[in-house]
């Protein structure tokens, strides 16, 4: 890194046909650990405090959007994203959508901005991919902005490339992006120039001095750069600054494309495809005018495979179908590629670029204050957020843990591997699901099965972790509130709630539930609140939260199906997480055994009970009232019904009936002779008063002595008795 | 000249076999092919056995050595064997790699359930089908103990799901002669499935299996080891159904016919077999239990006899863990009602007359142990007495009063009051059915009384102390009584006088009743 900081011509360094070896990614990580050093703007430290602030801004954002018409941004504009990269689509929309995060755009807008938008969301993406891996692209935004600083000078992109060439090899700077992944290792780039056949293409396709320049900013760039960088940032959008670098857009799209090569095949594939849109884009100056992020994406070897794998997956079909016509068209596409549509994009171009540079010009001053000086002095708003943040930050350390694809940022080295682990499996999986249905092994021949068979088995694994992870998208959904309805297919990230929003949608419901009582809108949105969380794999506090809310209405309202199934999911969540109502629902679990006569799983839960458990006051009462039940003890268990704790009530109250009943059958009825009163009655049954007992008793078919009903002929009431 | 002897008497095949544990893998296939050959299935299922000898042998663990199967071996077995060795090499890495050791096992099973039905009308495969399955089920065992809690239960049940496919194809098999019909496998699958129900708690899952083996023509043919088996399972699923009669019949013969070698698994049955016959009031016998090792029922039989509460809590204290540990604790618990039945018992004769003030039965409940009890509850719990008629009479509520029978026994025998609820109670049976049935149980009690006498000495001393603590609180209750209410008083002194007659009586009684009885099952 010292290296490269020091001249800003020598670091030439191919960003997009990353060079990478060994070295390179140790770099990286030297890179990144080690924060430039001192007096120049110091990007890395910058990014923390940055990045706070664009959450925070996103937040507020968010409440805003809550506060004022949580409706409103239902809408997913972020489709037109998908057609960029098939093996992307699942990366794609969570990225967006957290970048997402309070940019409010008009579902209508939709149609308009089919050609806009991408700008836009490069724009997003930036914020985005730096919301989650800061440090990554923090830099590499950084480094743009300088690159086209300083480059300003120089319109000749030659010139940078010739240094580049004649500089030796330095420490390889780790293109900013792929820092993680082991990007295809490209042919150096005299050799890929054999393949191609112009000089230009070369060039061209060498690497791009913007990063290389950007560790030179970085050092040279002092604390007026503070202020350069931004302007530059602003500016290097718009078009009257004609940069010589490659725009961002096209780093970007180099970059994807090379995320997606997943096979050597695929890397020669992208890079031949590369080097002929780049050139032609150079020769018509297009480079920068030229829509890079809606530019299809150069079909591969493996996208063939991941086609096949699409066309099982209809929610992502249709947009890639969509795109199907113009990806096929590859290179032959830019050969084609008309004047007029060139003016188009150009068109677009502006205005789009003026809508980035006005969210630029939002987020980056507040980049600014991010530096530690204004930090503090925002640290009103900050510690408001801070706790969210923490939050935030937790989540994403987890979908990263998990390797939940691309939760904004690119896509990492975990991720394409996996992605290629994918794709294989759809390779061999006609021979896997052969196997899979297990009479049907017999029809294959041995020599098949062999081969398939230990495929099978890694597969099968592979498989497990990989569709769980996968299904850990991050929603983009703003709505409040929102129906259950059963996923029949992969949800949409558009369709989800992320937890921002479900903690809104939980406090909302609750009230609600405060105010109407109205079980069944209650019940249908905790479902879909659950089936968010569920999509989204979160698993912490609030999931508890979620689900205890639920049982205790579900308790409430005896809905013992929903209750059953919460139950279920908080014993998984306790064992994970714990939480501190945890003896509470371990009381209503006994309970509710008890309403199921499940003797067994009686007897597991007390193998498992600890002394201390015991005593909780939840668990000690539970635990009286199932020996009184285990022993017809009707007396001690309606006495305990009278003093349960906390919901256990509402529980019993399910099976209750059912007690008084086998009560009034095996112990007054049969038993008394010859009469009873039924105050006796109402007492020992727990009623709460004479006349609800009195109807309860004649719904029975009970006899009285006489006309006031006051008191049972017990011999007369057995024959009732007996159809009970 | 010994060894030569030994040597020979070793059938052809033993020896082969012997050897297998110094074989390549060669001749492991080349011996695997023979056996094939010849449809020697037991011989073959000894070489696809995860603990057999040739299972430790190195040089067949091989993590690919398909080309080698294929030379040897064809179709279906060939992929039995394939993955056997599979299973061989994960479980010897080190660590031993039970997950995959499991999946491979599992790929096993699935060949055996190709192989069998590629063998139609013959079941000489029957063995393989046996190890394999028993191997999954270890395996899956394995996993669950080895593997993260998340998971628990998850091997169990793929593992199920596996047995269930052979015993599908065992079903199926029913237009085969009887002599070589695959039917013949399926009551030991059924156990192993047994294993897992019983294991993740899925006891719901069983019913259907037992239909299946209840409807075999033959199902008195199958091995005595597998009927052993499968009727403690099913006397065990019994239990817990509370079927208390089926269960004693399934555990009773489990318990006969196991044989004394197999210690273990007798004590296992015991475990579950003593509750059930507690439950139908027979006591255990002391030795049986020491012989055992499971002295808590006996010590739990002694609070039951005494109708001592107190020493029954005390007891199921001490050794809850064990009672929750087998699975019997609910069933255990249930003993409790017993021991109220000896404890009324014991009020009902020392007061000798037939209006029983239920003040007494609270003050008896108070002295044992109940300390918390109430009124109410000691009216349920003679209601409930009276209600499983273990005790004969009714309850006045405004006299608070028990009124019991004066014609018959109002503290029926338990053993009695089984036959009278089996056989006088019971519509369906003819008149003359019913006194065959009577005369029978008569001519038993006759028999039995002869066992009964020497048993019935030790209890005398343990019943003493506590009788005589409870009629000396009884004088004391009286004592206050007296001076409140003088004609009581005249009664009173008159229970005195006989006091020592009713020791005596009650000892009498308790020498008659055949609760006192130990169940003779060994």
């Amino acid at each position: 890194m010292a290296s490269g900081d020091n001249s800003s011509n020598n670091i030439q360094q191919p960003p997009l046909p990353p060079l990478i070896g060994p070295n390179n990614s140790f770099g990286s990580k030297n890179f990144f650990s080690h924060p430039p050093p001192p007096p120049s703007f110091n990007n890395s430290n910058n990014t923390p405090s940055y990045m706070a602030h664009i959450q925070q801004y996103a937040q507020n954002q968010m409440q805003k959007q809550l506060n004022s018409s949580p409706n409103n941004n239902s809408g997913s504009f972020f489709h037109s994203n998908f057609n960029q990269a098939p093996n992307s689509l699942f990366n794609k929309p969570i990225r967006f959508n957290i970048n997402k995060q309070g940019v409010k755009v008009n579902p209508m807008m939709r149609q308009a901005q089919q050609n806009h938008n991408n700008m836009p969301f490069m724009n997003q993406n930036f914020q985005n991919t730096n919301a989650k891996k800061r440090k990554n692209k923090k830099k590499n935004k950084n480094k743009n902005n300088n690159a086209n600083n300083n480059n300003n000078n120089s319109n000749n992109n030659d010139n940078g490339f010739n240094t580049s060439f004649s500089s030796p090899p330095h420490p390889p700077l780790p293109p900013i992006m792929f820092t993680k992944p082991p990007p295809p290792i490209p042919s150096s780039p005299t050799t890929s120039t054999a393949s191609s056949n112009n000089s230009l293409s070369q060039e061209l396709l060498s690497p791009p001095p913007a990063i290389e320049n950007t560790s030179n900013i970085t050092t040279q760039k002092d604390t007026k750069n503070e202020e350069s960088s931004v302007v530059s940032s602003t500016s290097s959008s718009s078009i009257e600054k004609p940069a010589m670098e490659w725009p961002e857009s096209l780093y970007n799209y180099v970059a994807r494309c090379y995320m997606k090569c997943t096979t050597p095949l695929d890397k020669d594939m992208c890079e031949i495809t590369l080097k002929g849109k780049i050139t032609m884009a150079a020769n018509r100056n297009e480079l920068f005018t030229k829509d890079w992020d809606n530019e299809p994406m150069p079909i591969l070897h493996s996208d063939r495979l991941l086609q096949q794998q699409q066309q099982q997956k209809p929610p992502t079909n249709n947009l890639f179908n969509k795109n199907k016509n113009v990806v096929t068209g590859t290179l032959a596409q830019y050969q084609n590629s008309s004047p007029n549509l060139k003016k188009a994009t150009t068109k677009k171009r502006r205005t789009s670029s003026s809508s980035r540079s006005r969210s630029r010009s939002l987020s980056p001053p507040r980049k600014r204050m991010g530096s530690e000086d204004d930090k503090y002095g925002n640290s009103k708003t900050s510690s408001k957020n801070s706790k969210k943040k923490a939050k935030k930050e937790k989540q994403s350390a987890f979908y990263s843990k998990f390797g939940a694809a691309g939760m904004g940022g690119a896509v990492d080295s975990l991720d394409t591997e996996r992605l290629k682990k994918r794709a294989d499996r759809f390779n061999t999986k006609s021979s896997v699901k052969s196997h899979m249905n297990s009479n049907s092994l017999t029809t294959s021949t041995f020599n098949k099965k062999r081969l398939s068979m230990p495929s099978y088995f890694v597969d099968d694994t592979v498989d497990e972790d990989i569709d769980l992870m996968d299904l850990h998208i991050v929603g983009s959904c703003r709505d409040l509130e929102k129906s259950f309805l059963r996923l029949t297919k992969a949800p949409d990230a558009s369709e989800v709630r992320p937890k921002e929003v479900l903690i809104y949608s939980l406090t909302n419901v609750k009230n609600k539930w405060v105010e109407k009582q109205d079980y069944f809108y209650a019940c249908d949105q905790l479902k879909s609140i659950r089936q968010d969380l569920t999509v989204q794999g979160i698993r912490d506090e609030f999931t508890v939260k979620v689900y205890e809310t639920h049982a205790r209405i579900a308790i409430e309202k005896g809905d013992h199906e929903e209750f059953n199934q919460c139950q279920t999911q908080l014993k998984m969540l306790y064992n994970e997480i714990g939480g501190e109502n945890q003896l509470e629902f371990l009381a209503y679990r006994i309970i509710y055994y008890i309403f199921t006569k499940n003797t067994l799983d009686i007897s597991s839960v007390l193998k498992t009970l600890t002394n201390e458990e015991r005593e909780n006051e939840c668990i000690s009462h539970a635990l009286k009232l199932r020996s009184a039940w285990a022993l017809c003890n009707y007396s001690r268990f309606f006495q305990l019904y009278k003093q349960s704790p906390k919901m256990t009530g509402y529980i019993v109250d399910w099976f209750i009936e059912r007690e008084r009943k086998l009560a009034l059958k095996n112990w007054i009825i049969k038993v008394y002779r010859p009469n009873i009163s039924s105050d006796f009655i109402k007492n020992t049954l727990a009623f709460n008063d004479l006349i609800t007992c009195l109807e309860w008793l004649i719904s029975l078919n009970v006899t009285f002595v006489s006309d006031d009903k006051q008191i049972v002929d017990c011999k007369t009431s057995m024959n009732a008795m007996a159809a009970l | 000249m010994e060894f030569l002897q030994i040597l020979f008497s070793i059938k052809y095949t033993d020896i082969r076999y012997i050897l297998i544990h110094k074989m390549n893998l060669f001749q492991y296939l080349t011996t695997i092919e023979r056996f094939w050959n010849n449809g020697e299935g037991t011989a073959l299922a000894r070489l696809i056995n995860i603990s057999g000898s040739h299972a430790s042998n190195k040089s067949l663990h091989v993590e690919n050595c398909e080309s080698m199967i294929e030379r040897h071996l064809e179709p279906p077995v060939d992929e039995v064997i394939n993955t056997h060795l599979k299973t061989l090499y994960y479980l010897h890495e080190t660590p031993p790699n039970y997950g995959d050791a499991y999946k491979c096992q599992m790929a096993c099973v699935q060949a055996v359930v190709k192989l069998l039905e590629a063998i139609k009308e013959e079941n000489w495969c029957l063995p393989i089908m046996y190890v394999t399955c028993l191997d999954l089920r270890l395996l899956a065992l394995k996993c669950e103990n080895t593997q993260q809690v998340a998971k628990r239960g998850h091997f169990m049940e793929k593992a199920a799901e596996c047995l269930m496919l052979c015993f599908r194809v065992c079903t199926a098999d029913n237009r085969t002669d009887e002599r070589d019909t695959k039917r013949l496998g399926m009551l030991h699958l059924v156990n192993q499935m047994f294993k897992v129900y019983f294991r993740i708690n899925k006891l719901h899952l069983c019913k259907p299996l037992i239909l299946a083996i209840d409807r075999l023509p033959f199902k008195e043919s199958f091995p005595l080891a597998q009927q052993i088996t499968y009727k403690y399972f099913v006397g065990r699923k019994a239990m817990y159904d509370s079927d208390y009669k089926l269960s004693d019949e399934y555990l009773s013969f489990a318990f006969n016919h196991c044989l004394t070698k197999f210690w273990k698994n007798k004590r296992l049955i015991l475990i579950y077999l003593v509750p059930v016959k507690m439950l139908l009031g027979h006591m255990p016998r002391k030795e049986t239990m020491e012989k055992f090792k499971v002295p808590q029922f006996y010590e739990l039989a002694n609070a039951l006899k005494q109708g001592n509460i107190r020493q029954f809590d005390d007891v199921m204290q001490k050794y809850e863990a064990f009672f929750i540990d087998t699975g019997i604790y609910i069933i255990v618990e249930k003993l409790k009602i017993i021991a109220y039945r000896n404890l009324f018992k014991k009020v009902y004769l020392i007061l000798q007359t037939h209006q029983i003030d239920l003040q007494h039965f609270f003050t008896a409940l108070q002295f044992v142990g109940e300390e918390d009890i109430t009124m109410d509850e000691t009216h349920c719990i003679v209601a409930n007495l009276i209600a499983e008629r273990k005790i004969k009479g009714y309850i006045s509520y405004q006299h608070n009063k028990l009124v019991v029978s004066k014609k018959e026994n109002p503290f029926p025998n338990l053993n009695i009051q089984e036959f009278y609820e089996l056989t006088l109670l019971d519509e369906s049976k003819s008149v003359q059915q019913k006194t065959a049935e009577t005369l029978l149980i008569a001519s038993k009690w006759e028999q039995e009384n002869s066992i009964k006498m020497t048993d019935t000495n030790d209890f005398r001393g343990t019943n003493l102390p506590l009788t005589q603590a409870f009629m000396n609180l009884k004088e004391q209750q009286q004592q206050q009584q007296d001076q409140t209410d003088n004609q009581n008083r005249l009664k009173h002194d008159d229970e005195k006088k006989v006091e020592n007659t009713q020791v005596n009586a009650e000892r009498q009684q308790k020498s008659e009743t055949p609760i006192n009885k130990v169940f003779l099952i060994t």
